[in-house]
């Protein structure tokens, strides 16, 4: 038995805290890396919206069917989380973009957040997880609930769109 | 204009999943706060229905109800723990099993009447 399905089982059977404690141990490093990437290096947005995930997989966690890793699963809930926020904050871009902790970021990373904050939501979170290690194209579409075809669009597109916007910076560079 | 090479190292760099451990104790002590609180229901429903099943079997005390209620109980936590364990049973194989559980134990609460 998975050390995963282990803490699972603890969890739905005798609503073990404990358990669930060492689950947001193991993905809290995955989930607040996808978010800090999303909203463009905002640390404190990127941890509320990673602790309301975890809390939205406590309450659904019988929901959980174990036909996808748990890792997916979270970020299937993840996806809902941040389009929930984009939905709440309309003004998020600029939020984001002023709320970036650019002392944390090299020059080029920082350049690539801000260009980045530039794509949609969709094609952000597209490019994020086809990026992510142990996430494959196919998990990305089922996290994403989009046909695989349309998650590489999205990766193309986005990173045609990323071409144009890192000009300005590449010639800075020069 | 920045080569297509160059634009996957950057996205690797920036994107690659690197182990993120500042503060993660204090973030994991955040989220177990932000949890409900336990339900006392939790237990109290586990705890009402054994002494249900203990009542029922007082009252019609009956082999065939111990042993079927055994098996029931004993079934339901199974199809948990496998759904879990093997990560491919289905929603639905969970409701067949209990679903004949569900006709057994009819089947036998039937014939204990009809002995009685």
């Amino acid at each position: 038995m998975s050390e995963d399905s282990e803490l699972l089982l603890r969890i739905i059977a005798a609503d073990d805290r404990e358990a669930f404690a060492a689950l947001v141990k193991k993905y809290q490093s995955p989930l607040r890396t996808f978010f800090r990437k999303v909203c463009g290096g905002d640390q404190e947005l990127a941890n509320d919206l990673a602790q309301e995930t975890f809390l939205k997989a406590y309450r659904g966690i019988r929901s959980y069917n174990g036909q996808s890793q748990l890792l997916t699963w979270f970020y299937a809930i993840a996806k809902n989380v941040f389009y929930e926020h984009l939905r709440r904050n309309e003004k998020f871009e600029e939020l984001s973009e002023n709320n970036s902790d650019s002392s944390l970021l090299q020059d080029s990373h920082l350049d690539i957040a801000k260009c980045m904050l530039q794509l949609s939501a969709e094609e952000r979170m597209v490019l994020t997880l086809s990026y992510t290690e142990g996430l494959s194209q196919t998990e990305v579409a089922s996290v994403l609930e989009m046909p695989l075809g349309t998650v590489k669009t999205h990766v193309l597109r986005a990173k045609e769109k990323l071409k144009v916007l890192l000009q300005p910076y590449q010639e800075r560079s020069l | 204009m920045i080569t297509d090479q160059e634009l996957d190292h950057l996205l690797h760099d920036f994107l690659s999943t690197q182990a993120l451990d500042d503060n993660h104790e204090e973030f994991v002590q955040q989220v177990m706060k932000a949890l409900p609180a336990p339900s006392p229901w939790f237990w109290l429903k586990e705890f009402a229905l054994a002494t249900a099943v203990f009542v029922g079997m007082m009252i019609f005390w009956n082999f065939k109800f111990l042993f079927t209620t055994v098996f029931l109980s004993a079934a339901a936590k199974s199809a948990l723990y496998i759904q879990i364990q093997l990560q491919s049973i289905s929603p639905q194989h969970v409701v067949a099993v209990l679903l004949f559980c569900f006709i057994a134990i009819c089947y036998y609460s039937y014939e204990a009447i009809m002995e009685m």
